[in-house]
């Protein structure tokens, strides 16, 4: 536990020195104890989740977010060429999909996903499944088919089956 | 360069004004104001480098974070008829 | 890298027009979200970005590429909250006028 808190501290330190751009003694100083202070509050929280390993996640990332920054690229020029489009050929619907097989932060990732790419964001999540609001019909059968949620169980690792 | 860039942003916020003014539900007013912020952000940086002082990006940085603190407060208080109450009740 | 960051910031502007566009277009507050999701990821993406290649200092970088992350991370989560707020409040108008009609008499 108190790994875990040390391990914070000294990331926050990081982004203290990176804000500041100062290496003074006073102003490191203050870094270091605002950045237990934090640390502290956040174990208090008690957000991190069990069955999550946060440096195998990380160290996937890069992997994921070239690919990830592509689909929101063409869902963008799909939805803006639909909003320039004189007939506005949208058919607004909703549709659920699966999270099974995902841990409560592969879950966010995906939820906070779907709401990134336009054209689709999520309305309401449960244990098993998101409520999904699509701008068309095309981008709610492309997310069916699931290949977001492949790429995203793959960040996850397979270390928990629970 | 940043001119064009900072007229857009300007036409985007005034545009976004109307929709804030005309929004027939209340939650077409909270998405006006919160994509409002987004631009105000882009504004602020946008207006660092125009002026070529780097600090305004400190401030951008924490209006970023106020916004999104600001629209959950928004929502929260529209939802509870309060602040205090946790979300679970 | 000049003519890059032109055209980043350019194409940044040009997509948040589009956004704002689709704002006062679209028929109702479910589709707005989407036209308001355009300036918040693409939009905002672009113009940062341009920014990033306009800047040599290695701390502005940083603090756009923080502000870029905060934004990401921030603005789903933001939208998420409205849009279940939305569908939360209209199953709660059904649900009282359905509850009214029986009192009528």
């Amino acid at each position: 536990m108190l790994i875990r808190i040390l391990i914070a501290a000294s990331l926050l330190l990081l982004l203290w020195v990176l804000l500041s751009g100062h290496l003074g003694i006073l102003l490191l100083s203050l870094g270091i104890a605002s950045g237990l202070l934090v640390a502290w509050l956040i174990h208090r929280l008690a957000l991190q989740s069990p069955n999550f390993n946060t440096l195998y996640f990380s160290l996937n990332l890069p992997r994921f977010l070239p690919w990830f920054f592509l689909e929101v690229v063409r869902s963008n020029l799909d939805v803006s060429w639909r909003i320039l489009h004189p007939k506005l050929p949208i058919s607004p619907n909703t549709s659920t999909v699966s999270t099974s097989k995902l841990n409560d932060v592969a879950t966010t990732t995906y939820a906070n996903c779907i709401t990134l790419t336009p054209g689709t964001y999520t309305l309401n999540v449960d244990d098993q499944t998101i409520e999904v609001h699509s701008l068309t019909q095309e981008t709610a059968e492309k997310l069916q088919q699931g290949k977001m949620k492949e790429r995203i169980s793959v960040l996850q690792g397979r270390l928990n089956t629970s | 360069m940043f001119t064009t860039a900072f007229i857009a942003i300007l036409v985007v916020m005034f545009v976004l004004l109307l929709r804030v003014a005309l929004g027939p539900t209340i939650f077409d007013r909270i998405l006006a104001i919160n994509t409002f912020g987004t631009a105000i952000v882009l504004l602020i940086a946008l207006f660092g480098f125009l002026t070529a002082r780097p600090d305004f990006l400190d401030i951008a940085l924490l209006y970023a974070l106020i916004n999104f603190i600001s629209t959950i407060a928004v929502l929260k208080l529209f939802r509870h008829d309060s602040l205090g109450k946790s979300v679970d009740e | 890298m000049f003519v890059v960051s032109w055209i980043l910031l350019v194409l940044g502007s040009v997509f948040c027009l589009i956004g704002t566009l689709g704002l006062m277009r679209l028929p109702d507050f479910y589709t707005r979200v989407h036209a308001a999701s355009i300036i918040d990821s693409l939009g905002a993406i672009l113009i940062l970005l341009g920014l990033i290649t306009q800047s040599q200092d290695p701390l502005v970088i940083i603090k756009l590429i923080l502000i870029l992350l905060f934004m990401m991370l921030t603005g789903p989560t933001a939208v998420h909250a409205l849009a279940h707020t939305a569908v939360l409040s209209e199953k709660n108008r059904a649900s009282d006028q359905n509850s009214e009609h029986p009192q009528e008499p």
